[in-house]
């Protein structure tokens, strides 16, 4: 009697339970998480957040506004910006050289203002833990793509966006409600989610498959020139490249830190966004992030300022101009001489090891492309591809 | 069938029907079932108690000039040679650190993550270091630790991630990782009055010996050290150690370095390995 007495209140409870749901639609979040697939010799640590890993759906939905000029809105002479306007898959997510909008080595932004500095390119932005932007502005982990991302779009030498119109046009267009659905669980539209998406995205823009990497993994092999370059790269009394731009023990080719390289005389020290303008550290005065160097054969233009087009003037400032100043990086080590001084040959040798950290696969990796001129999304998930 | 235990048990509706017997049965039911639990909660409890026999070390790290702590960058100090220098950062490993006790035996760490220290003068949490290791109560006479890498942990791509992974020591060079960077800038104390000073990377690791452009031989410049402290360990205790670097001594004792002889990059270079080498005999002090 006890057992019919519990059975008929579990009845019970069961069908209250399934009345709650009558007349509204299943509603399942399930994002497709994934983690970054990389080789074992890349970093164990990425700057993915824990309130925004990636997903499936998160890529996708940021992918589709990297891509989408609507984000800028339309400006003063029909002006209109979107993040690969300026980021290029086919120039490892820099401007180019033949970028319309690059004036003396910097960006118009939607309003025509020219931006602070050259571009850096989006490529492993994932594995930075150290310092986002040329300045390190934005320093990790107080600061990471998301909020880097945000300021983009508010910049007045950028998006010149403010969120409110941002958000508004966004949620008016009628494919994405259900694209942040997907990706977040609910159609509402908001600035972080907007940062969050395209964080998502950037993040997957991973290069792994240079000849270089493909060294690494026993794949391939370097040229006598190559490696005679390698070489001249990872030794003092060579390039002396490698304290600042790595090379096997440290395959991203930058290590992120803020120095003065030597590019101008301290009298020259007159950007009013260097890292001095962060810190306000004399120190820091005429001091920049050093970049990356994979796929540096696509990124020109290069320096914070976007001075070369080439990278035989880039080897030939660190050869032979290299300037003095108080404060210049203690990691070069040839000032007193002007620079490392390579001869012809060996220029051409560090030339050609440097081609090898070019990334061919992902200058065209479908899963990185436009969206909206693919049309359809590829098939594949994002993580296979990275 | 796990509930209906707890039911029957809980329920006050029902205990009046039930037999005294069949009460007596679901408490023990009841009580067994929750034993195992029981047990475990008591064991967790125990082990989150210090072990009265047992105690521990954590360290930090300082850097000094001649035992002033050091300052950066800006202030300009005399090394043995007459040379001015300023020190812009230093980074290094410590590597299988143990405490030797009165009657001479080594406590090794045992924690594997514990083998490699890294210190880095720019990053503040690298200069606290809590081991987590559990030392049995006593005196203990020396710490013992390599400064640097030895030759079975100095193995290339053991770090993956900076800023360990910034130390690496390239291929052509013998790999594996810099034992020590010490960045800074010199002069001749003659030239004070130009202002104008030369970089230096004080960089030690594995030195090479070449013919012609070949590096034909590699060699290790590690250096085991000892440090005298007489600790006597209470149980429950977890003593601070401080490891301090004392600048000045790398530049003086027993060779008293020159840069206008070695010049700023010493990477390629083992007779500066060496004495680099020997002169960390006198660089590190327990307080």
């Amino acid at each position: 009697m006890r057992h019919i007495f519990l059975n008929l209140i579990a009845l019970c409870w069961v069908a209250a339970l399934a009345s709650c749901g009558q007349g509204q639609p299943e509603h399942v979040f399930e994002p497709s998480y994934f983690d970054l697939e990389k080789p074992d010799y890349f970093p164990s640590q990425t700057n993915v957040p824990d309130n925004n890993r990636l997903s499936t759906q998160g890529v996708r939905l940021g992918r589709y506004l990297f891509y989408d000029i609507r984000l800028s809105g339309r400006h003063e002479g029909d002006s209109m910006l979107s993040c690969a306007t300026c980021h290029r898959q086919e120039h490892s997510f820099e401007s180019g050289l033949d970028n319309p909008r690059l004036v003396d080595g910097r960006m118009q932004g939607v309003t025509g203002a020219l931006t602070a500095h050259n571009m850096l390119p989006l490529v492993n932005v994932a594995y930075n833990t150290k310092a986002f932007g040329w300045n390190g502005a934005s320093e990790y982990p107080e600061e990471n793509l998301e909020q880097l991302i945000q300021r983009t779009l508010l910049d007045s030498t950028e998006f010149a966006g403010n969120a409110g119109s941002i958000v508004q046009r966004i949620a008016s267009i009628p494919m994405y409600p259900p694209l942040f659905e997907e990706a977040f669980g609910s159609e509402t539209v908001s600035m972080d989610r907007i940062c969050s998406a395209i964080a998502q995205f950037v993040r997957t823009l991973v290069s792994n498959d240079s000849k270089f990497d493909r060294y690494m993994r026993g794949e391939a092999q370097l040229t006598e020139e190559e490696m005679r370059g390698y070489v001249l790269f990872t030794t003092e009394e060579g390039a002396d490249c490698f304290h600042c731009h790595g090379g096997s023990g440290n395959v991203l080719f930058s290590t992120y830190d803020i120095l003065v390289n030597g590019l101008d005389p301290e009298e020259f020290f007159t950007d009013a966004h260097d890292r001095y303008s962060v810190t306000g550290n004399v120190v820091d005065r005429g001091a920049y992030r050093v970049p990356t160097l994979r796929n540096i054969e696509y990124t020109a233009p290069y320096m914070h300022d976007g001075r070369f087009s080439t990278l035989d003037e880039v080897i030939d400032q660190y050869s032979e101009n290299v300037y003095y100043s108080p404060y210049i990086s203690p990691l070069m080590h040839h000032v007193q001489d002007g620079g490392v001084q390579l001869t012809p040959e060996e220029k051409s040798c560090l030339k050609a090891f440097l081609l090898t950290l070019s990334d061919e696969g992902f200058l065209s990796n479908p899963n990185y492309s436009d969206p909206f001129v693919q049309d359809t999304m590829p098939a594949t998930d994002p993580a296979s591809g990275v | 069938m796990q509930w209906t235990g707890r039911r029957e048990g809980g329920c006050k509706g029902d205990a009046g029907a039930a037999s005294f017997l069949e009460m007596v049965m679901i408490h023990i039911r009841f009580s067994f079932r929750r034993l195992p639990a029981l047990l475990l909660l008591s064991w967790a409890m125990q082990s989150c108690q210090p072990d009265p026999m047992e105690g521990g070390f954590n360290f930090n790290f300082s850097f000094s000039f001649e035992g002033e702590p050091l300052r950066y960058d800006s202030v300009v100090y005399t090394i043995a040679s007459g040379n001015q220098i300023r020190v812009g950062n230093i980074q290094y490993f410590i590597s299988d650190v143990a405490l030797v006790d009165n009657a001479g035996n080594r406590h090794r760490f045992q924690d594997s993550a514990n083998r490699i220290h890294y210190v880095d003068s720019d990053i503040p949490e690298t200069l606290r270091w809590e081991t987590g290791e559990a030392f049995e109560t006593g005196v203990y006479e020396y710490v013992e630790f390599t400064y640097g890498l030895d030759s079975v942990l100095n193995r290339s791509h053991v770090f993956r991630d900076p800023p360990e992974s910034g130390m690496f020591w390239p291929e052509a060079l013998g790999g594996g990782y810099h034992y020590m960077k010490l960045n800074g800038y010199w002069r001749n104390a003659e030239d004070s009055l130009s202002g104008r000073w030369e970089t230096f990377g004080f960089h030690a690791g594995i030195g090479q010996t070449w013919q012609g452009g070949t590096a034909v031989a590699f060699h290790q410049n590690y250096r085991r050290l000892i440090d005298t402290v007489r600790i006597f360990l209470t149980g429950g205790e977890i003593r601070e150690l401080t490891l301090d670097m004392d600048v000045a001594e790398w530049f003086c004792n027993p060779h008293v370095w020159d840069f206008n002889y070695f010049g700023g990059a010493v990477m390629q270079d083992q007779e500066a390995q060496q004495a680099i080498r020997d002169n960390a005999s006198g660089v590190f002090s327990i307080q």
